[in-house]
């Protein structure tokens, strides 16, 4: 067989194993649906049968979803899994799981396009499979992540603008698909619009001659940009930032330029510590699952080695574009609040993915054994899936299960006996619980509109409030007025322990109908059927 | 990088601050010593390669590790606390109703109630201590200054990196996850943070004297 047929073959390979880590058991690994999921699912819906989202907005530049914005590409182009699969949430995750398959092509294409003739089909290869394989990456695409999204977009801008270097004509699509980009995600908002000219001052050399291949791509980027400006006085545009950054803190006695350089310097660091990069930081959303960090611990020792390979060949092109690219991944996330919010920096945590590809091509190529070397890392490979099974079909699944609100999409079924009954839905922790029911019943964009348009003020607006009330059918979803509900004929009140304990459903005279039990068989969920008492004043 | 007095000079100074910035001769006076002689001894093994540097900073280093073990060792590394044990038993369960046989067997259970509570308290503990907030604190405007030299000594150091400080930095990452997350994990990283500085002192201390900094990074664009 000949080099080219091997490479290609082992290729479909790696990309057939990155299909069934991001596709196998997608709508039920991690369980539940998180109300930023449903968001993006349900606005999906209402496009594609209304034309405008749940607040009845028509084609809207961001998306109003829980006090805060949904960035539209995902939204928009999820319209075409819904109507092919209907409203499940392997439809709602089809994207990202796709994105990411996408980010392993991308990987490869990439790095043949960076590296010598010599070397960049293995390279390539192996980095498609570091990416294949890592926590990062299937993690991410197994969720509902707009972020995973805008890193595909991102990398398939980035591949066309290397190969612009050698082709310039390549140079305004690659402008038009990153500033596409800046509408995926927030972080791709910054990195573009500092990455741009920052490449442009390190290789205008190559341009010299093209110039107005330069002027068309900033034009389409410029482009791209309308509908953001358009919103840019109503606080629309920059909610996530204020919800998210340091930058309305009180810093103290310290000037407030100091204080934001000393949080961001503080950030910064946080983000290219090993202790986050290699070690378990925590299983909150936005991270990775338990005993789980973003990267196999093993993968630190090809990370070192691979750094030192690229500190030693520094005239080199990767390298440029790895010194460029890097410091600026981290940009956006330096400026939010939390500590190491890996969702917020996957440019950065694909670009050490790369490192640690090159590190391990270089171990490869010190091993004389073929066969040694292949057992070695065949052997790290199998025994990282597996630990990323454990960790998050089983541990993440039992453990933060409830997070994604589960209880919520079994609860559906349950409340499908009570039709003739009216339902009051506790949605004090979970605000997704009305949207949830109204996305897996294909509740009608227009009547949903009818309910939540009123309780806004502006659409595009600084102020956004997290809780809604949801009315449809014969359901509502809001905090408990306990006053009424439990004084309310005919009438299921569900809710979690702390929305309603033992010693209220008791005081109340509350009968329990049913119960919705965790994948570890714990109640999460009770629904009681109120026996309003002659205390009660009768209001239905 | 060549061995010189002032380079010699220059790591005792940048030794000197980082250890009255972490606190480690209010912590332990013995040990911040030995860190301020370890890492000169790192430097003058790292620039002239002699016998006795490498033979007294093999002895030291070992010296350091046993003091690290002897105070900062994890206890509970082989314990499991309250909390721990309720959640491993919680684990039992979904292990035996996700994997049934395969994991309700001698093996099996051993693994996972055993070995792997070890295994990640283990890992957990060797990348504690390399959190760079741990040696530069950002309120400490002699830090701050720090880091970039820091960075330019990574790209510094990959030009050169001997065995010995290959086998350092091997013994302290293991003897890491012995370590408990205090000050001793992190402080056995200073010496090789401390070459680090001074190898980017070093480096942009050349390039200052042989170009300004805005025509090296001119020349460097137009390659």
């Amino acid at each position: 067989m000949s080099k080219i047929n091997k490479t290609h073959l082992s290729l479909v390979l790696i990309i057939v194993l990155s299909i069934f880590l991001r596709f196998y058991k997608l709508d039920t690994i991690p369980m539940g649906f998180h109300q930023d999921e449903v968001s993006q699912a349900y606005n999906a819906f209402a496009i594609s049968t209304t034309g405008h989202d749940r607040y009845g907005e028509y084609f809207p530049i961001l998306f109003r979803a829980f006090g805060s914005y949904q960035p539209p590409i995902y939204t928009y182009l999820t319209i075409i899994p819904i109507l092919l699969l209907g409203n499940t949430v392997f439809a709602a995750r089809f994207l990202s799981a796709f994105s990411g398959v996408i980010v392993v092509i991308l990987t490869y294409l990439i790095v043949i396009e960076l590296t010598e003739r010599k070397h960049k089909h293995t390279l390539g290869l192996i980095a498609a499979l570091v990416v294949t394989i890592s926590p990062w990456a299937i993690q991410f695409s197994r969720r509902v992540v707009e972020s995973n999204l805008g890193l595909a977009t991102f990398l398939g801008a980035f591949y066309l603008i290397i190969h612009s270097l050698k082709s310039p004509r390549f140079f305004p699509v690659a402008l038009f698909v990153m500033g596409i980009a800046t509408q995926a995600y927030y972080s791709e908002r910054i990195l573009s619009i500092l990455f741009i000219p920052l490449f442009l001052l390190f290789f205008w050399r190559r341009y010299l001659q093209n110039k107005s291949y330069i002027l068309l791509g900033l034009f389409l980027f410029g482009l791209t940009q309308i509908p953001h400006l358009l919103i840019l006085s109503t606080g629309a545009y920059a909610r996530r930032f204020a919800q998210v950054s340091y930058f309305n803190n009180e810093p103290g006695d310290l000037p407030r330029i100091v204080y934001l350089t000393l949080e961001f310097t503080k950030h910064f660091l946080s983000y290219i510590s090993p202790s986050n990069l290699f070690a378990d930081t925590g299983s909150e959303l936005g991270r990775v699952s338990p005993d789980l960090g973003v990267f196999y611990s093993w993968l630190f020792i090809p990370f070192l080695i691979g750094l030192v390979c690229l500190f030693k060949h520094t005239n080199n092109l990767f390298f440029k574009i790895i010194v460029l690219l890097a410091p600026l991944s981290l940009v956006s996330a330096s400026l939010t609040g939390d500590l190491f919010y890996p969702l917020r920096i996957l440019e950065f945590l694909w670009i050490v993915s790369i490192i640690i590809a090159l590190g391990i091509y270089i171990i490869f190529q010190s091993i004389r054994s073929r066969l040694v070397s292949f057992s070695i890392f065949g052997g790290l490979i199998v025994y990282s899936i597996i630990a990323f099974y454990i960790s998050h079909a089983v541990l993440f699944k039992h453990e933060t299960n409830e997070f994604f609100g589960k209880s919520y999409i079994d609860l559906n079924t349950h409340l499908k006996r009570f039709n003739d009954k009216k339902i009051v839905i506790d949605s004090q922790r979970d605000f997704g619980i009305g949207l949830r029911i109204a996305y897996l019943r294909a509740y009608n964009a227009d009547k949903l509109a009818a309910i939540l348009r009123p309780q806004l003020k502006n659409y595009y607006s600084a102020d956004v409030a997290m809780q809604e009330i949801y009315r449809f059918d014969n359901i509502i979803t809001r905090p408990f007025i306990w006053e009424i509900d439990s004084c309310s004929k005919n009438t299921v009140m569900v809710g979690d322990d702390l929305a309603i304990s033992e010693k209220q459903s008791k005081d109340n005279n509350l009968t329990l109908l049913f119960e919705v039990k965790d994948t570890n068989n714990k109640a999460i969920i009770r629904g009681y059927h109120t026996n309003p008492g002659s205390g009660c004043q009768q209001i239905f | 990088m060549l061995h010189s007095k002032y380079n010699l000079v220059a790591i005792s100074l940048i030794t000197l601050i980082n250890l009255f910035l972490y606190g480690t001769f209010q912590s332990n006076l013995l040990f911040g010593i030995l860190l301020f002689v370890t890492s000169i001894l790192l430097y003058l093994n790292y620039t002239k390669n002699n016998f006795y540097a490498n033979l007294f900073f093999f002895i030291l280093l070992g010296a350091l590790i046993l003091i690290s073990l002897k105070n900062g060792f994890d206890n509970n590394l082989f314990r499991l606390n309250a909390l721990e044990s309720d959640r491993l038993a919680s684990r039992h369960e979904y292990f035996a109703n996700e994997f049934g046989r395969v994991y309700k067997n001698k093996i099996g259970i051993g693994y996972a109630n055993s070995f792997r509570p070890i295994l990640i308290k283990f890992n957990t503990n060797l990348f504690s201590h390399l959190d760079f907030n741990l040696f530069f604190d950002v309120k400490n405007i002699i830090s701050l200054f720090f880091i970039p030299f820091f960075i330019l000594g990574i790209y510094n150091l990959s030009k050169k990196i001997s065995k010995t400080l290959v086998f350092y930095l091997i013994s302290i990452f293991t003897t890491g996850g012995f370590l408990s997350t205090g000050i001793y994990g992190y402080l056995l990283y200073v010496p090789f943070i401390n070459l680090v500085i001074l190898l980017g002192l070093s480096q942009a201390f050349k390039e200052s004297k042989n170009y300004p900094l805005f025509a090296k990074v001119k020349q460097y664009v137009k390659n």
